[in-house]
């Protein structure tokens, strides 16, 4: 009887897994596709936002992404039209590294992969996301914390 | 026979009453170019043409990205100065969000989550400020009296020593007192640095609310202009189809008919709707977005957004509504009403002496672009 609950338990997470992000995925891979973002290799942390929405929620989201832009782990996708805010943001080192892109097609906020209103990271390994998390005015140190956690680990 | 005498003589003076009111429509006649710097997002900007007659070909831009104040020869529409206001420190103003230009040496600031208004001098240097806060026993109040809203159709005004600011009430719209108590704009006096609240959302508000609807959160601000000569503050509200005059004397409003030819009568939310459904709720609204008072042709220009039926989505490009002016003289009679391109969606006007411009939308952030119009008699 045990064993039949844990079996069916292990059915469930390995069903419900890939599942659970299925839709985001696509909508990345899509991203990565169009702008040639190459990441399928090592386990990688995509930093995805819009460019209007929370300020403070941009606030920390932008300190984070400056002081760690030349991580190759991480990948940063801007979401948005606007060239002055992208210049008024971004240090001009950081908008010219290989792992800072621009979504100008806003295929990230038209298709609901990041919320208007905040930030958001997704947690890959091999090309899959295995995780996400909104980033908050509130919880913006505790995810950044966990994404810098998750790189260690990987 | 007696009343049927009467009813044609009624009617005959009514005609009469039309006929001797002249109609106009709009015209659109030529661009003009203000050419911004590589760090001034258009659509995040707060600007005035100065009604200052030794400021008259000066254009005041504050932008939203940098904090800055910008000054631009209206003329030209070149640049002439650029100052990054502090946010904090013995000359901070917090985020800039509309200005009202007296003289170059009195700049008034609005920063208004902060509840801030700063006196500015020629030199950008923070002369006074004042507080816009609602005080109770020598204290500021949190969570009472107005916010004052820093949008570019709520003009600040400035009338025998004091300021005048619109704005929304602090209170729950869920609230019957949000529509029969709250303050809709307020008077700072520049001598005492008292405020005083003075309207309120008209009376057709509190009746709908009682019929269990609601206004949303877009639909709060209310839109102000100023005709001192005849010392009147009108407010447009954008879902009542009447302009509130408001005499800056004796303090007391009264209800103007102007509303558009397309829709005069507004479907309210209900009470329950979620906070997701508002932004969609709000996208299929018609609303008037705005008023502005043209001192030089003596009339009024009300703008009306009805919804685009060809819009989609956030991102396909097309304008949110199409909207049309219409015009109403001094005496609030309505003399015209045209429906302009799309290209003029949420737009607004600024008055200057050669005639009235509107805001037109271009994808460029390198410019904003204004269009001269003319009233033309039909």
């Amino acid at each position: 009887m045990k064993n039949t609950i844990l079996f069916i338990l292990f059915a469930l997470i390995s069903c419900n897994t890939p599942k659970r992000f299925e839709k985001e995925q696509k909508i990345l891979n899509e991203i990565k596709s169009k702008y040639k973002i190459d990441s399928n290799d090592s386990s990688k942390v995509f930093i995805l936002t819009g460019l209007d929405g929370c300020g403070a929620c941009m606030d920390y989201t932008v300190k984070f992404i400056e002081e760690n832009s030349n991580n190759p782990d991480l990948n940063f996708i801007l979401s948005g039209q606007s060239h002055v805010k992208i210049k008024a943001l971004f240090s001009y080192p950081t908008i010219h590294r290989k792992n800072f892109f621009r979504d100008t097609l806003q295929i990230a906020l038209r298709k609901e992969l990041v919320p208007k209103k905040n930030p958001k990271a997704f947690f890959c390994k091999s090309g899959t996301i295995i995780d996400s998390k909104d980033i908050t005015y509130q919880n913006a140190d505790s995810v950044f914390h966990y994404v810098n956690q998750f790189l260690i680990k990987k | 026979m007696f009343i049927l005498i009467s009813t044609i003589l009624i009617f005959s003076c009514t005609n009469n009453n039309n006929l001797n009111i002249t109609k106009f429509k709009i015209e659109l006649i030529s661009d003009k170019l203000i050419s911004l710097d590589s760090l001034t997002d258009p659509w995040q900007t707060s600007f005035i043409l100065s009604d200052d007659t030794h400021l008259q070909n000066q254009f005041f831009v504050l932008s939203g990205i940098d904090n800055s104040l910008q000054i631009y020869d209206w003329k030209t529409g070149k640049i002439q100065s650029k100052k990054i206001l502090p946010k904090e420190g013995p000359n901070g103003v917090g985020d800039a969000g509309s200005l009202m230009v007296k003289s170059l040496d009195s700049i008034f600031v609005l920063s208004d989550f902060q509840f801030k208004l700063y006196q500015l001098d020629r030199n950008y240097n923070v002369v006074k400020s004042y507080s816009l806060l609602e005080m109770e026993g020598g204290k500021p109040s949190y969570g009472k009296g107005m916010f004052p809203t820093s949008k570019r159709f709520c003009k600040i005004g400035f009338f025998e020593n004091k300021l005048y600011l619109g704005g929304y009430p602090l209170i729950s719209a869920l609230k019957e007192d949000f529509y029969l108590k709250g303050a809709t704009s307020l008077s700072l006096n520049l001598k005492n640095n008292k405020i005083k609240y003075l309207t309120k959302f008209p009376p057709s508000y509190v009746k709908r609310f009682r019929q269990g609807k609601i206004i949303i959160s877009q639909q709060t601000y209310p839109s102000l202009t100023y005709n001192y000569a005849k010392k009147q503050m009108v407010i447009s509200h954008m879902t009542d189809e009447n302009l509130e005059a408001f005499d800056l004397s004796n303090e007391t409003s009264n209800y103007y008919f102007a509303g558009s030819n397309e829709q005069n009568d507004f479907t309210w939310a209900s009470k329950n709707i979620s906070e997701k459904e508002e932004f969609k709720y709000f996208t299929k609204q018609p609303y008037f977005s705005g008023v502005y008072y043209d001192n030089y042709r003596k009339v009024y220009y009300r703008i009306f957004e009805k919804p685009n039926p060809a819009k989609v989505d956030g991102y396909d490009g097309e304008p949110w509504t199409i909207p049309s002016i219409i015009i109403i003289n001094e005496n609030f009679e309505k003399i015209g009403e045209t429906e302009i391109p799309k290209e003029y969606s949420l737009t607004s006007i600024i008055i200057a002496k050669e005639g009235p411009y509107l805001r037109k939308y271009v994808p460029d952030e390198d410019k904003m672009v204004f269009t001269l119009f003319e009233l033309v008699k039909l």
